[in-house]
């Protein structure tokens, strides 16, 4: 019984590395989703910028093309102003729109990264817990059954410093022995 | 904004549409890997920690277990240690030494503050407890010393009393009686009604005392106890002490019944002794008429001093049949050593011949004699061995059987096997017992019953070697008892012979548990190889002079060796060997050579010399020799002749000693001991005995001896005198 009740215990950390393992590719998985988020982000800001820039060269031929239909000299300075600034705007805005989509590229590999993290540190912790319990489940179990020895005369002796575990806890406790 | 001339107005920025915003940083991404691994690593060392926790409490737990445990352990051998004393007051305080040391042990043997606290606590409540119940114990001791002692002293002050030489000392006695009744009360040994009760009754056991000592007519009896002086004194004595006599203290009917009862109980007890002595004479006489002798208490209960002591009315009478008994008695015990023939010539000698003046004596004489015989000639004839254990036939036997029964020693088991045979050869010539038997059957059993046990092949060869061993040259007889009682399986008739090559007993021995078909599975069956005539048949040719020289009669011995024989082979193909080399090979260690010769005789009968049986210094020539001498020289007497007139007789002599001597023939005997002298089928009868002509091989071989010696003797005559002085010798 002792044997299958250990068994057990190894069954259970078993699961818990294969848990892990599970949230390490899963952490993986969301990455690959976050990458392409943030590829997509900065492959959209990349191409409203270039539909910026082609608005912008439109609005400013048109502002030349008219003032020159009007009669006016297209190089008139209001004019050369005029499409001065609409090609600063356009300019302005194409390179806010580029902005916009690296900060979001950024923020989902960013998420990305930390998702791979979560996923590795998932199954890093795994390991811990699947220890924990087979230790724990052994534990017990060595309590119940592997102490088979009898009580000897050794082991009513007092038990030494170098018998006992460290720890704070056990200083409180066995403060008193000689 | 630029406006046209003609009222339109130029695109400008506006166009553009409104301004996106730089978005910042609006997510803050949580990288949680850390708090995970690291909550991770803090449950594993919580784990660890209660792990270790864990293991310490347990240890710690079970540490006060065993303390608690040794505690108790203790406590029960404390207290078993003072079960018995009677010293009551060291009780406690040894008790509570013991307990404290126990005490102190326990819990060094704690190391946990808190359990070791708590034990204490435990212990310190047991230690009470227990202190509590030994002071009880203690106690009722105390209580039953004193009572004993109280008990005691006015016992001894009440003897005292009785037999004290004046009244001064008898009231110093009393009154220590009443000292030491009052100390117990004060003690709180007994109760005031307790008290009072011991007192009356001291007083009346006093008083009674001293009515019940026997009268002056008594004191001869040997439980009488003080003579009348004594009495007197000791009633003058209480008077002047009291001015009463004890008697004075009971009432008159009571003191008649007393009496009564007093001359009651002296009448019953002689007539007890007297009863006891009929019974010790009637006892005794029926050990003597058994032919017993008396044990050293019978004979000391039996003297003419003591029955007339108890008994002189019939003292006379008594003694009489004592030493009639003994007479007889003498006569059993010696039928008891007799042979059968012998103890009828004793019963037929006491049978009352004819009337005289001890009719009665000789009757009863002829009565138990006849009686005792039958009984002994019934033992003989249905246990013969048992009846030998018998104290009475003064067994050489006995004695040894018992100790070879008591024997562990091996060393000792063949002497004392030794001695036994030559014991009971001599008890069976004592008793005229014909039997052949070397031991008793129960024996013979116990023998075969140990070799039955042996559950390994190889310890069943080595069982009976052992036994052969111990039994030596006794051991063929023992052999043939087995035999002959058919106790004994084929195999091990054979293998019981000691002369047996000690591969081929092996062989032998490594089978004597298979059964037959077992022994045919051995040996895989190939034809031309291993078919049943191909073992078969050279066994049946190879054992044919054997078969010859056992005759009729040895049936069974030459089925038990051909069945060796056969099993052996089988053994030796099963490890490889050829059937041709196998049987040729097993018969040769039986039958060979080097354990029997085999002697065809001029007839064409065949008898077989056992090489092992031969004493030292013979051989089979020699043997075959002697067999001839004795063949030739053998010279019939009239005796054996049936006819009565002389010169028929004599005329029938000369030609049975003819064909004696031309066709007389030889044949081993069943147990191999010697040879049996046989002529026209029938066994030759020694003309002086009536019984068969058997020689041993040490007698053939003294034949053989004496006829070299008589050859001798002649060759030196004729040197010294020649040859002519001899009429008719031979030149050897």
């Amino acid at each position: 019984m002792a044997a299958l009740a250990f068994a057990g215990a190894i069954v259970k950390g078993i699961g818990m590395l294969k848990e892990g393992d599970d949230a390490s590719l899963q952490g993986q998985l969301d990455a690959v989703q976050l990458r392409a988020n943030a590829n997509n982000a900065a492959a959209t800001a990349q191409r409203e910028a270039q539909g910026i820039d082609r608005r912008t060269e439109f609005v400013a031929s048109r502002a030349q093309a008219m003032a020159a239909a009007s009669g006016g000299g297209a190089s008139d300075v209001s004019v050369v102003n005029d499409i001065s600034a609409i090609r600063s705007e356009g300019h302005y805005q194409a390179l806010t729109r580029l902005y916009n989509g690296q900060v979001q590229e950024s923020y989902f590999n960013r998420a990305a990264t930390a998702s791979i993290n979560e996923g590795n540190a998932k199954r890093t912790a795994s390991f811990y817990s699947a220890a924990s319990t087979v230790l724990s489940e052994g534990s017990d179990l060595y309590s119940k059954y592997g102490g088979s020895k009898s009580p000897s005369a050794s082991s009513r002796q007092i038990a030494g410093p170098g018998d006992m575990p460290s720890g704070t806890f056990l200083n409180e406790k066995y403060g008193g022995l000689a | 904004m630029a406006v046209l001339s003609m009222g339109g107005r130029l695109p400008d920025e506006n166009d553009l549409g409104p301004r996106p915003n730089p978005q910042g940083e609006t997510g803050v991404i949580h990288d949680n890997s850390g708090s995970i691994v690291g909550d991770a690593v803090s449950r594993f060392g919580g784990t660890l920690q209660d792990i270790g926790t864990k293991i310490a409490d347990q240890q710690d737990r079970l540490q006060m277990a065993q303390a608690r445990s040794q505690y108790l352990q203790a406590d029960v051998a404390a207290r078993e240690q003072l079960k018995d004393t009677t010293d009551w007051q060291s009780m406690v305080p040894t008790y509570q030494k013991t307990m404290q040391k126990a005490q102190q042990e326990a819990l060094g043997m704690v190391g946990n503050k808190i359990y070791r606290t708590n034990l204490q606590l435990d212990l310190q409540n047991d230690f009470a407890q227990g202190s509590s119940q030994v002071m009880n114990i203690a106690n009722s001791k105390r209580q039953n010393a004193n009572r004993a002692t109280l008990s005691q002293t006015l016992d001894s002050n009440r003897q005292a009393i009785l037999l004290a030489p004046d009244s001064k000392t008898q009231t110093s006695l009393i009154e220590s009686s009443n000292a030491s009744i009052d100390a117990a009360l004060n003690a709180g040994t007994i109760s005031q009604t307790e008290a009072q009760s011991i007192r009356s009754s001291h007083a009346e056991s006093i008083d009674k005392g001293l009515i019940d000592m026997k009268p002056p007519q008594d004191t001869k009896n040997p439980d009488g106890t003080i003579v009348k002086g004594q009495i007197s004194m000791l009633q003058d004595s209480l008077k002047k002490h009291d001015g009463t006599l004890p008697g004075d203290h009971i009432q008159p009917d009571e003191r008649m019944d007393m009496l009564r009862r007093a001359k009651t109980k002296l009448e019953s007890q002689n007539n007890g002794l007297k009863s006891d002595l009929r019974a010790d004479v009637s006892n005794g006489i029926a050990v003597l008429e058994a032919g017993y002798p008396l044990t050293p208490d019978q004979a000391a209960k039996l003297t003419p001093a003591r029955i007339k002591a108890i008994d002189p009315d019939n003292a006379s009478e008594y003694n009489y049949s004592v030493q009639q008994a003994q007479a007889r008695g003498s006569a059993i015990n010696n039928m008891a050593k007799m042979p059968v023939m012998d103890i009828l010539k004793t019963m037929n000698n006491s049978a009352v011949k004819g009337a005289s003046n001890h009719m009665v004596d000789d009757e009863r004489n002829a009565a138990v004699i006849s009686q005792a015989g039958t009984q002994i000639i019934n033992k003989l004839k249905d246990d013969p061995w048992g009846f030998l254990q018998d104290e009475r036939t003064g067994s050489a036997y006995a004695p040894i059987f018992k100790e070879l029964l008591q024997n562990q020693d091996p060393e000792q088991a063949k002497d004392i096997a030794t001695r036994l045979v030559a014991a009971t050869t001599q008890d069976k010539q004592r008793i005229g017992l014909s039997t052949n038997d070397v031991l008793p059957s129960a024996y013979i059993d116990r023998i075969i019953e140990g070799m039955s046990k042996v559950g390994n092949n190889q310890n069943l060869a080595q069982t009976v070697a052992a036994q052969a061993q111990i039994w030596g040259d006794n051991w063929p007889r023992v052999m043939a008892q087995m035999k002959n009682e058919g106790k004994l399986s084929s195999a091990l008739m054979v293998l019981g012979q000691t002369d047996i090559p000690d591969k081929a007993r092996n062989d032998l021995a490594s089978t004597v548990l298979k059964t037959p078909k077992e022994m045919e599975a051995m040996v895989p069956k190939t034809p031309g190889v291993t078919e049943k005539h191909s073992i078969d048949d050279p066994i049946d040719t190879g054992m044919a002079s054997y078969r010859a020289s056992m005759g009729q009669s040895g049936v069974t011995d030459v089925a038990a060796m051909r069945d060796a024989i056969r099993r052996t082979s089988l053994v030796r193909m099963a490890n490889g060997s050829s059937a041709a080399d196998a049987t040729s090979s097993s018969i040769n260690d039986y039958l060979g050579p080097n354990r029997l010769s085999m002697v065809t005789q001029h007839s064409g009968d065949v008898y077989r010399i056992p090489l092992s049986r031969l004493p030292d210094h013979s051989s089979p020539e020699s043997i075959q020799d002697g067999a001839d001498v004795i063949r030739k020289n053998f010279t019939a007497t009239s005796d054996m002749i049936g006819a009565t007139d002389k010169a028929v007789k004599d005329a029938r002599v000369s030609n049975l000693t003819s064909d004696i001597r031309n066709n007389g023939y030889w044949r081993t005997d069943q147990d191999n001991g010697g040879l049996n002298f046989f002529v026209n089928g029938q066994q030759v009868r020694d003309p002086n005995t009536g019984k068969p002509v058997f020689y041993s091989w040490a007698s053939l071989q003294g034949a053989h001896d004496r006829e070299i010696t008589r050859i001798q003797g002649i060759k030196k005559q004729m040197q010294d005198n020649g040859p002519a002085l001899i009429p008719g010798a031979v030149n050897y």
